[in-house]
């Protein structure tokens, strides 16, 4: 877009923003919520000190900033995801303080001043130009309301709290707004409380989805489960204060991260088996349920989640065992998985599966050994019954729903 | 504030900032020619310079202050230095280059080190080589942890568990670390060569009695990453003579009982670090990065370059940029496809590494090679196990066999047939003449190749030369190997240099250490050698190098080299130690037998002796020239003393002038030890000294046999004489 973002010269947030890019690049961040966490934080950050004459500098600031994190690991959705959200959040907040409503009048009916309609905004002109989200109301009528109801839905539990903060703000927009100044001050502190929002939100991820735990699970269940998922855990630590049910562990190898979720289990009092990934396949007639985790929730509700749990989802399959995923709203992605049927996305190094003495081959060994460590399993939709939320419950054919309700198309290349 | 930087702020009270050395001077050239015009440090590695590898291992660990000793073409590393992201400033580092042009090794450069007081605490010391995804900054802990306790712990070398036939610690350049494992003290150091072949090391008896377990380890890599303190360079500088940081330094402290310095190993059993130490581990380290060893620092992942690929199943890395790549082709296993990379139809490329905006003909297969940036393969080549250089033009046709190296801006033209390690370079070898160089080039550009029985074509447009196959030119360079050199007491040890850096080179099979004694293609490998003096122009028409065959040329070539290092050796008065080393050096160059050696080197001692024959001048002047040169003979003669006595008799014989001085040599080399009156007798009852070498030489040989009689009855009695003194 023709919109140079301003550079920012505040030298702690480039710091900042250099130290995230290395460690998304050297792996030092790892895990989906720590991700998300981290991007949100410096979002934070980036508003707070970014200077804009628009808000589509802002928006291409950012943009050009999260180009450079997902470039950084671009296997590590959660970046974008979050990105996405905030860019959007951005853009109603922006509006809603500039005083055009696109989404609920009532906002901008009560403290917007008079003048408004006429405010000499330099953002609603290259807004309209640059494209679909502009703040008018016209714009809003050929949006229409499918794609723009939900969010009003979604963002509800948040609302009475962000009114009153709206309305203290936007005071003082009209008090300021006299002298002319510039948009970057009146939505500012807008912008961060949103954010702020989406960072609570992340840190209260896994309370939320464990909210339904009891709905999913009932009294006598054997549910296996695969990995160490923090989501998981929660889950199951939540549905065990009703429920008393077995919890099937496998290990999953190389990482074993199993083992951590088995002991994890059991100090919660939770009784847990930990098995060899050889008998999930074995033992699955057993099961009468299998909880997975999720590295990213693609449009058409596949998976890309721990190695291993395609072995899972497929043994479920075969013998109509529910699958029932459990992830927070963050990790809804808006990508498809075009080529990868097994194994996908990312693959770590040998090191973990086979140690560097045996791996390396000899000094005759003119072909190295080659070791497939896959970081990431694809498990199709069809496999998937339920996907459990911090956004509540939904059949996985759903998701390109929860997809467009969540971010705006133009961001979905960023 | 977000928690980093607070944190941050708390370590650089604690303690002050990180600071790393890089020398990026590796100080031998076994990359010749590929380091003609770029530094070794800055060539490509999986398509990444070596030195932003070793910059994102140092940014891995925290490292806020870099200072890169550079020598050769230091305006360049300059330049990849600010060019490169880790110099921006949000990056937070600091990186300083710091030029040295005297340094002729890391002695120096740790001298220079001290002299400029750059250094304000515990620091990293890296080679601008290595490849490393290990949290150095864990070893740095571990090492001021153990300093706190004890102040001459001055260094912790971090060394990688591989098992001892690892591909990448290659036969040749590896060590022996003997640690206390308890401490991991390291409490002796023994650099192992691959030849000559090591069966034992010694071990001081003070080890044993200092700690009550050792651990003999030769499953070591040793990853050129070491956490020295202060006091490594001021050793440096107290030692003037230190060159090698292993070699040198690391034996001088543990052997020496005055420093009670020690010295600690990190022994690595998580994370990747090597170095890249040859053309050899050049190759398995690139393997290392293909088959992601060095994960997260993989193409597609943390390339330090910063180019993405995208990784397909078969650890093939596709670059995101623009690769064109025909629907026949066929891209194997293990490799890696540069930016805007062409591949044509029916191409075929395993195992192998094609840089940025190379183009691969039709029809062309690559195996095992390492294709660095914009060279161009033409049609139906077949290039195996090989680097080729920077803008490499390859004609249709050509054929380039393994452990080739392959020169920047070389021109091989069409239907060229490279054979085994050859290094072909688009400039003349170093030691020629540099001015004459390009007419001479273009004149021979029109030579069309006549001789159809040349193993080695460089095609019609050849804008090549050959290089002399023996690293002649490295054994100067190279300190370490020299100085080895000079240390050598046993008779194969002297070949050290070239023989130890040829199982260094990428391709060489080697050879399996301690099961096999001697490989067929390693000999073959020694009749081919040209001999070292004589940089060889291979003319583009595709002459023969003159020295490549066996044969009587070969010996009369060497006889004329022996004899004019001899005359040098006496003209300059050479100790006769260095001259037993330079006949050896030539004899290894040549692959001739011991016999011509000593058949060379008695004639010369023969013809020393001047004056009229059968007079008194010439029967004084034998003893001091005996004397001179016997040294020389006993360390060429070793056992074999009566074919030094039958090769003497020979010699006698063919030159009238000396043949009635037999006897008077035979008993200047009694006196001189070289033979003793039972060599002589056996020497006499051999058939051989009765034989007539010539037809008119067979009388001589019957005079000199009789003038041996005589001599020995008047050893015979002069050694009773001796005898009865010694009884009386």
């Amino acid at each position: 877009m023709s919109v140079e973002p301003l550079p920012i010269r505040d030298r702690p947030t480039l710091k900042q923003i250099e130290s995230l890019v290395a460690r998304l690049r050297r792996r030092q961040v790892i895990g989906a919520q720590e991700t998300a966490l981290e991007t949100a934080l410096l979002l934070r950050q980036i508003v707070s000190v970014a200077r804009f004459n628009n808000i589509d500098q802002l928006i291409q600031l950012i943009k050009s900033i999260a180009r450079r994190l997902t470039d950084a690991n671009p296997k590590e959705f959660a970046v974008g995801n979050i990105v996405r959200r905030v860019l959007r959040l951005i853009r109603e907040e922006s509006a809603a303080a500039l005083g055009v409503p696109p989404d609920e009048p009532s906002t901008s009916s009560s403290p917007a001043p008079p003048g408004t309609p006429s405010y000499p905004n330099p953002c609603d002109l290259s807004a309209r130009r640059s494209s679909l989200r502009a703040n008018s109301l016209a714009n809003f009528m050929i949006m229409g309301n499918q794609r723009v109801r939900p969010p009003i839905e979604m963002r509800h539990e948040s609302k009475d709290f962000e009114h009153g903060e709206r309305g203290m703000h936007e005071e003082h927009v009209q008090g300021w707004d006299g002298e002319k100044k510039p948009v970057a001050i009146t939505v500012k502190p807008l912008l961060i409380q949103a954010i702020q929002e989406v960072i609570d939100e992340l840190e209260t991820v896994y309370e939320n989805v464990a909210k339904t735990a009891r709905d999913h699970i009932y009294d006598g269940e054997i549910i296996l489960t695969l990995s160490y998922s923090r989501t998981i855990e929660q889950f199951l630590k939540s549905a065990a204060r009703d429920r008393h049910f077995t919890v099937i562990v496998a290990e999953t190898a190389p990482s074993y991260s199993g083992r951590q979720m088995a002991t994890a289990l059991s100090s919660l009092n939770i009784p847990t088996v930990l098995i060899p990934d050889s008998s999930i396949y074995p033992l699955m007639p057993r099961i009468t349920k299998v909880i997975l985790g999720a590295h990213a929730i693609l449009a058409n509700g596949g998976l890309f989640t721990q190695t291993g749990c395609a072995l899972a989802a497929a043994a479920a399959r075969a013998h109509s065992t529910p699958v029932v995923v459990c992830a927070g709203q963050f990790k809804l992605t808006p990508a498809w998985n075009l080529y990868h049927e097994y194994a996908a996305l990312d693959f770590a190094g040998p090191e973990k599966v086979i140690s560097f003495e045996e791996g390396g081959g000899g000094e005759r060994a003119s072909k190295p050994l080659e070791v497939v460590n896959p970081v990431y399993d694809y498990v199709a939709p069809e496999l998937v019954d339920v996907l459990i939320t911090n956004d509540g419950d939904h059949p996985p054919p759903y998701v390109y729903r929860l997809i467009k309700e969540t971010y705006d198309d133009e961001d979905l290349q960023l | 504030m977000p928690p980093k930087d607070t944190q941050k702020d708390k370590t650089s009270e604690e303690e002050e900032v990180l600071q790393a050395v890089v020398l990026a001077d590796s100080f031998n050239t076994r990359f010749k020619p590929l380091t003609l015009n770029t530094p070794r440090c800055l060539l490509p590695i999986c398509n990444v310079p070596m030195l932003l590898w070793t910059f994102e291992s140092l940014a891995l660990a925290g490292v806020e202050e870099i200072f890169v000793f550079c020598n050769a073409h230091s305006d360049q590393i300059k330049e990849a230095i600010q060019t490169s992201r880790f110099a921006q400033p949000a990056a937070g580092l600091r990186i300083v280059p710091v030029v040295s042009p005297r340094t002729m090794s890391v002695g120096d450069a740790m001298r220079e080190l001290d002299e400029k007081q750059l250094i304000s605490s515990d620091f990293i010391l890296v080679a601008g080589d290595v490849v490393s995804n290990l949290q150095i900054d864990r070893v740095v802990r571990e090492h001021k942890e153990r300093r706190r306790k004890n102040k001459d712990a001055i260094m912790t070398m971090v060394v990688k568990r591989s098992g001892a036939f690892h591909r990448t610690r290659p036969v040749g350049d590896t060590s022996v670390f003997v640690l206390d494992p308890e401490t991991s003290e390291c409490v002796h150091y023994e650099p192992i060569l691959a030849e000559p072949r090591r069966r034992n090391i010694l071990l001081p008896r003070e080890v044993l009695e200092k700690h009550a377990e050792v651990e003999v380890r030769n499953d070591l890599i040793d990853c050129a990453i070491d956490v020295c303190s202060v006091d490594v360079p001021v050793l440096f500088s107290e030692n003037f003579d230190y060159q090698d940081l292993r070699r040198d330094f690391v034996h001088g402290v543990l052997t020496s009982d005055l420093l009670g310095k020690s010295i600690y190993c990190h022994v690595v059993e998580q994370g990747y670090a090597a170095r890249v130490r040859d053309t050899k581990s050049y190759a398995a380290v690139s393997k290392d990065i293909i088959s992601r060893w060095t994960y997260p620092l993989v193409p597609g992942d943390n390339l330090p370059g910063g180019d993405e690929y995208e990784y397909r199943r078969g650890n093939r890395y596709i670059s995101k940029d623009n690769v064109m790549m025909s629907r026949t082709c066929t891209i194997g296993n293990d490799t890696i496809l540069g930016p805007s990379t062409r591949i044509h139809d029916n191409a075929r490329i395993e195992n192998s590494v094609i840089g940025p905006r190379c183009s691969i003909g039709p029809g062309t297969i690559i195996r095992d090679s390492f294709i660095w940036n914009d060279a161009y393969v033409e049609g139906s080549c077949v290039i195996e196990g090989c680097i080729i250089g920077q803008s490499v033009h390859i004609g249709t046709g050509s054929v380039v066999r393994k452990g080739c190296l392959i020169g920047d801006g070389t021109r091989l033209g069409p239907k060229a047939n490279v054979v085994e390690f050859k290094r072909i370079s688009r400039e003349k070898p170093e030691d020629e003449d540099e001015e004459e160089g390009d007419e001479e080039k273009h004149e021979l550009n029109g030579l069309v190749n006549g001789l159809a029985d040349t193993v080695l074509e460089l095609g019609e447009h050849a804008e090549a030369y050959v290089w002399p196959d023996t690293v002649g030119a490295d054994v100067g360079a190279d300190g370490r190997s020299s100085s080895a050199a000079r240390d050598a007491d046993s008779e194969d040890e002297e070949t050290e240099a070239w023989g130890n850096l040829k199982h260094l080179r990428m391709g060489d099979e080697g050879f399996d250490p301690y099961f096999s004694d001697t490989d067929s293609s390693e000999e073959e490998e020694e009749s081919s050698l040209a001999s070292p003096a004589s940089g060889v122009l291979l003319t583009p028409g595709g002459h023969p190098i003159p020295d490549f065959t066996l044969g009587p040329r070969s010996s009369a070539n060497f006889r004329s080299e022996c004899i004019s290092s001899l005359e040098r050796a006496l003209a300059e008065g050479h100790t006769v130690d260095d001259a037993a080393i330079e006949l050896k050096t030539l004899r290894m160059a040549s692959n001739v037998t011991m016999t011509e050696v000593r058949e060379v080197v008695v004639e010369f001692v023969v013809g020393l002796v001047k004056g009229d024959p059968g007079s008194a001048v010439q029967k004084n002047n034998i003893t001091p020239v005996v004397e001179r040169w016997a040294g020389l003979i006993i360390n060429l003669v070793a056992s074999e003393r009566v074919e030094v006595l039958l090769l003497l008799q020979k010699t006698c014989a063919r030159l009238p002038n000396y043949l009635s001085a037999f006897k008077f040599f035979l008993y200047a080399f009694y006196n001189e030890d070289i033979v003793d009156s039972l060599s002589i007798r056996a020497w006499l009852k051999d058939p051989r000294s009765r034989e007539g070498v010539g037809k008119a030489s067979e009388g001589n040989m019957e005079v000199c046999w009789k003038q041996g009689v005589q001599t020995l009855a008047v050893i015979e009695a002069d050694e009773e004489d001796s005898e009865d003194e010694d009884d009386e």
